[in-house]
């Protein structure tokens, strides 16, 4: 198991994603995260995502793309374990969004009540 | 456990997979459209524009694309950075197509890019919370699909392959 070195999260952690393109990861009417910030991509080849990358801090979200980020956007871990998803620490700087069911319609599903909990940082 | 991709980590090793897609590449949305003469938007921000929920859509369509950068990259550790022809072109005629539908009723919306090339159309009603995800494949080996939430029967719909004539129809549901 690769998790197993690291202690589970605290539901009062907060976690933070990078926003990697500067359109369409916030909803440009209510200024509200979009569903895309959390979709799985599972058109990726040669194979499709299966868990959803964050990191314990803003600046740590962003370094994996090298200052080409539009913004974080921070979730707590509790709203995440509400969804019956989990959030668990791979790394010593990443965390993965776990338990997204692989398919398209469920994926969805998962990212807009994501999006929902999440909010865009000052 | 199958390996989970760690952008922090450095891990290309699944990367670079859109190589042979026809990206839009050097050229924008707004100078193909422009040479092609059908939408003439070089002045979008002027007060030319007709404030409808068509052209705002069309707007967000045209805002996704990037190739306004110098930039020969077609790729980064996301994915694709524009969208391929095919998409845009597909994403344009579609919007196009269902003005012509429903012009008086047409929904407010946005475009996203989506990692292989292709446009994610969003429509949603902000009060019901429902909406209406269509995804423009990257090229005609993929076909266009359809997302469907309805909060008030708390389902979603998902068709792997979806017609005009269901986007129409699911549009026309989005605000009843």
């Amino acid at each position: 198991m690769v998790n197993q070195k690291f202690p589970p999260l605290s539901d009062e952690l907060t976690i933070y994603r990078a926003i990697v393109r500067e359109t369409g990861w916030v909803d440009p009417y209510t200024k509200k995260i979009e569903a895309k910030a959390f979709k799985l991509r599972l058109k990726r080849e040669p194979k499709p995502e299966e868990t959803i990358s964050a990191a314990f801090s803003p600046v740590e979200a962003c370094n994996a793309y090298k200052g080409k980020t539009f913004g974080v956007i921070a979730i707590q871990v509790k709203d995440i374990r509400a969804l019956g998803l989990d959030a668990v620490q791979t790394s010593i700087n990443h965390i993965a969004i776990e338990k997204i069911p692989l398919n398209e319609k469920d994926a969805t599903n998962f990212a807009i009540l994501l999006a929902e909990k999440a909010r865009l940082l000052d | 456990m199958d390996t989970i991709l760690v952008p922090m980590e450095r891990d290309y090793s699944s990367r670079k997979s859109y190589k042979n897609t026809d990206y839009n590449r050097n050229q924008s949305i707004i100078n193909l459209s422009v040479a092609s003469g059908e939408y003439m938007i070089k002045n979008l921000s002027n007060a030319t524009i007709q404030n409808s929920n068509f052209e705002i859509t069309k707007q967000h369509l045209f805002e996704i694309d990037n190739t306004d950068t110098d930039s020969e990259e077609v790729e980064d550790e996301w994915g694709a950075i524009r969208p391929t022809k095919y998409a845009w072109k597909l994403s344009l005629e579609l919007l196009q197509q269902i003005f012509n539908q429903i012009s008086t009723n047409f929904p407010l919306g946005f475009a996203s890019l989506e990692e292989n090339g292709g446009i994610e159309l969003i429509w949603k009603n902000y009060l019901t919370k429902n909406e209406v995800r269509v995804s423009i494949p990257p090229n005609q080996n993929i076909d266009m699909t359809l997302y469907v939430r309805d909060i008030g029967n708390g389902k979603s719909e998902f068709y792997a392959s979806s017609s005009f004539y269901q986007v129409v129809k699911a549009l026309q549901f989005l605000h009843q």
